[in-house]
């Protein structure tokens, strides 16, 4: 797979990617940059060694950065966090991206933190909070000049809190820095909604759907969602209208699900960015929870081994078949 | 003319305004801030925007224009009719009550819309002055002044146990001359309250003349909009949480013998925006952009002489990739 | 006698809508074999013929329960006798994670169903027809989603409360 390079601090990280486009070997990097607001960073599309000097790495880099390979084609240099590097897998298995043309710097991450969440464990709002700052494996929250501490589970995504991949999967360099998951063991705290009822399950999504707006920012920010026109927008024939009722919301969304299974890796990233904040990732969960257990599927983590609707085994569930 | 009211009387006055006109204030709902039905609930006191603009109560996300039928040979077609029930909206802030009033050339100008004249008409826009700097917010910067706005029809600041009141409009004189509830107040009494907003920028992050200038001028610098739209991913949200933003899209809903024609947002920011049968001419997303920034810097500006911006900040708290607006008329300013 | 009043009159004549896609090999020759063999079962199907059960998108089926259809069936060629080798696979592979999505989003599985009938196998459509038709008709009508009402929406503005 990929050889281990020796470990890169973070000075060296500006040297590494100095070096890549001295010797050619890239021609865009992209990398984080400091946020212009609280809480976020930015991705920074580097197409020099010069423009290296902005890349930050500390915390907030929650953006999956193997999106812009939808548009960015040619050689990349990326950095990418256990999660994202799985995304480089499932887009070079389908045949997005080539593997030659990527030098993937793996980075450590210690869990991402959701402002939301935070907030809502401090008891405060979102607005009112202006520091989030880690102490030992505690998060110190500053909001209204008072400080609270919060724990990981408190301040993390919930993503994070069941981190099965905190190391990449696939790397040219690695950062140096540790790579373990933030919370062990990385269980993840079961979904209630599976245990409810048909009929509770549906008010809740069908609320849920109501509420889309359709602003196409979970597709757009999904790596796995590459094609380069969306059925959404086909409108001779229309396959999906483009009305934000609630039922062709829930046509777009289910629809968006099917077309990902196999490539999406639970990066979270379409839940984080809804302006909505519909919870997405219940979803993705449900889906990628029934390909591991159907067909002994996980994406983005064995090059070789075949997408799942591109193969089938002759003892594959049918229960469900009359 | 200046009035004053305490909490207690407000709560009970909007109830008494319930029977005769629909009551909409700041509530949260699933955990984001929106306009609902007042039910006498307490009034939020750190209330600072709602996530989606109140513009979607008065130019709607999802309407039906028109309806048709056709049945033994003829054809009808019925224009749904305009909104006429009262309303009254307490708690606007600054920018959006800004951002309906320049929008109104476009919907009440040459081509009429009778939704959005219906609703403006029916709406009492009663504003609340902002305490807090939003986050990303540049609203002063295109000339807004959050603590005294003149686009509503009466103006509330808070104070300790109530609200100063700033009369502005003739129907917001009447509605808030009932003696029972408000107090006489003085300008005085209004400009002693005025406060010093919370996170408030230092300096004004940029000129709005030269801004203008900037967009005007810096039109033909491709390399300049392609790197600075370079991160974009094309999602619609900077268009779907502005508050000026008014791109639609129609939508024709049909059934053998009859029909319904829906009005949709649409997004310049979409790819497929401007594809036409033949070729599309912002095909590339720096194009769009440019447009996008261009309409409300320079287009807009030669058309209605005012920005289409109203510095709210939702475009730029909620990119998911944190493209800042602030930053880029920043450097078209240079 | 007092006159029924209009909606139990209408409660009690309902009649579930479904709609079958069957695949052009198997399941299309069962269902006209049915026919032929002059087996009755229940009118309330419509047929919608496609090439192979792996022809048949998620998506066919998720605008059909937005339309308002009461239920849908699946039909295909039995494992191992696909027209076209795999396209029955893959179909049983796509349907296992649609059907459990749909049930997790609140839809019963009820609505939608999917069966294997080949072309020999007439009176098996029969049976399959009426045991859906049966489970439809015990879920009630599809009110799952808002269907555009084309007088109400020409009144007047909705309830603002979002």
């Amino acid at each position: 797979m990929s050889e281990i390079i020796p470990e890169v601090s973070k000075d060296g990280l500006l040297d590494l990617g100095k070096k890549l486009f001295d010797e050619r070997r890239v021609d865009y990097f992209l990398g984080y940059k400091k946020g212009t607001v609280r809480f976020k960073t930015t991705p920074l599309i580097a197409g020099k060694g010069e423009d290296l000097q902005e890349l930050w790495v500390e915390d907030f880099c929650h953006a999956n950065l193997s999106l812009y390979l939808k548009e960015i084609k040619g050689r990349v240099g990326i950095l990418a966090k256990g999660c994202d590097s799985r995304s480089l897998v499932s887009l070079i298995k389908e045949g997005q991206i080539k593997r030659e043309d990527l030098y993937i710097v793996g980075i450590p991450c210690a869990g991402q933190v959701d402002p939301g969440k935070a907030a809502k464990a401090a008891s405060c709002e979102p607005e009112e909070m202006e520091e989030i700052s880690r102490r030992g494996q505690e998060f110190v929250i500053r909001a209204n000049g008072q400080e609270k501490i919060l724990s990981k589970t408190q301040v993390l995504l919930d993503k994070c809190l069941c981190c099965q991949y905190p190391r990449p999967v696939i790397f040219d360099s690695l950062l140096k820095g540790d790579y373990v998951a933030p919370v062990l063991p990385a269980a993840r705290a079961q979904d209630d909604l599976r245990k409810k009822s048909v009929s509770e399950k549906w008010a809740f999504w069908s609320g849920q759907f109501e509420r889309c707006i359709r602003c196409y920012a979970c597709r757009n920010t999904c790596p796995a969602c590459f094609c380069p026109r969306c059925i959404v927008e086909e409108n001779m024939p229309q396959w999906v209208s483009p009305l934000p009722a609630g039922g062709d919301n829930f046509v777009f969304h289910l629809m968006r699900l099917m077309h990902v299974s196999g490539t999406c890796i639970s990066c979270g990233e379409c839940q984080r960015v809804c302006p909505m904040e519909i919870p997405l990732m219940k979803l993705n969960e449900k889906m990628t929870d029934d390909l591991r257990e159907l067909f002994d599927f996980v994406a983005g983590v064995d090059l070789e081994k075949v997408l799942p609707f591109r193969t089938y085994r002759q003892e594959d569930p049918q229960d469900f078949i009359r | 003319m200046y009035r004053k009211i305490t909490g207690e009387k407000l709560k009970k006055w909007l109830i008494g305004l319930s029977a005769q006109a629909e009551i909409l204030v700041p509530a949260k709902m699933n955990g984001l801030w929106t306009f609902r039905l007042f039910h006498n609930q307490e009034l939020p006191r750190n209330f600072l925007n709602s996530r989606i603009p109140p513009k979607n109560l008065f130019f709607e996300p999802l309407k039906a224009l028109l309806g048709w039928k056709a049945a033994d040979g003829s054809f009808q077609v019925n224009s749904c009719p305009a909104p006429e029930a009262a309303r009254v909206i307490f708690g606007l802030k600054p920018c959006d009550a800004r951002a309906l009033r320049l929008l109104q050339p476009v919907f009440t100008g040459d081509y009429p819309d009778v939704f959005y004249a219906g609703n403006l008409s029916r709406t009492l826009l009663l504003g609340q002055a902002c305490r807090v700097q939003c986050q990303g917010s540049f609203c002063s910067e295109v000339g807004i002044d959050r603590q005294d706005s003149l686009d509503f029809d009466a103006f509330f600041r808070e104070i300790p146990g109530g609200y100063l009141v700033r009369v502005i409009t003739e129907k917001g004189n009447t509605l808030t001359g009932e003696k029972e509830f408000f107090e006489e107040s003085s300008a005085g009494e209004w400009n002693s309250a005025k406060e010093e907003i919370r996170g408030k920028n230092e300096n004004p992050l940029f000129n709005l003349e030269k801004v203008k200038a900037g967009a005007r001028e810096r039109f033909p610098d491709e390399d300049f909009w392609m790197r600075v739209s370079a991160k974009c991913i094309n999602c619609g949200i900077c268009t779907y949480l502005c508050p000026t933003c008014h791109c639609f899209d129609l939508c024709d809903l049909q059934r053998p013998g009859q029909g319904v024609r829906l009005r949709c947002f649409d997004s310049c920011a979409f790819p497929d925006f401007t594809k036409m049968a033949v070729h599309n001419p912002r095909e590339e997303k720096w194009r769009r952009y440019r447009q996008r920034v261009s309409h409300k810097f320079n287009f807009f500006y030669e058309n209605f002489q005012t920005v289409a911006c109203v510095g709210c900040g939702r475009c730029v708290a909620h990119c998911p990739v944190n493209l800042d607006l602030r930053e880029v008329l920043l450097e078209m300013a240079r | 006698m007092e006159a029924k009043p209009e909606t139990e009159k209408k409660e009690k004549n309902w009649e579930p809508k479904i709609l079958a896609f069957l695949c052009r090999w198997c399941s299309y020759a069962g269902a006209d074999l049915t026919g032929s063999s002059r087996i009755s079962y229940p009118a309330n199907v419509r047929i919608l013929r496609v090439p192979c059960s792996g022809r048949v998108n998620p998506l066919f089926i998720l605008k059909t329960l937005r339309s308002g259809m009461d239920g849908i069936l699946v039909s295909g060629c039995h494992p191992g006798d696909c027209h076209y080798t795999a396209g029955n696979y893959n179909a049983r592979r796509k349907f296992a994670i649609l059907s459990r999505l749909l049930e997790y989003v609140g839809i019963d599985s009820r609505r939608v169903q999917f069966s294997w009938v080949s072309a020999s196998e007439g009176d098996k459509f029969a049976k399959v027809v009426s045991a859906v038709v049966a489970d439809v008709k015990a879920l009630g009508p599809n009110e799952l989603f808002q269907l555009p009402d084309f007088g109400q929406m020409t009144k007047g503005p909705a309830s603002p409360d979002p």
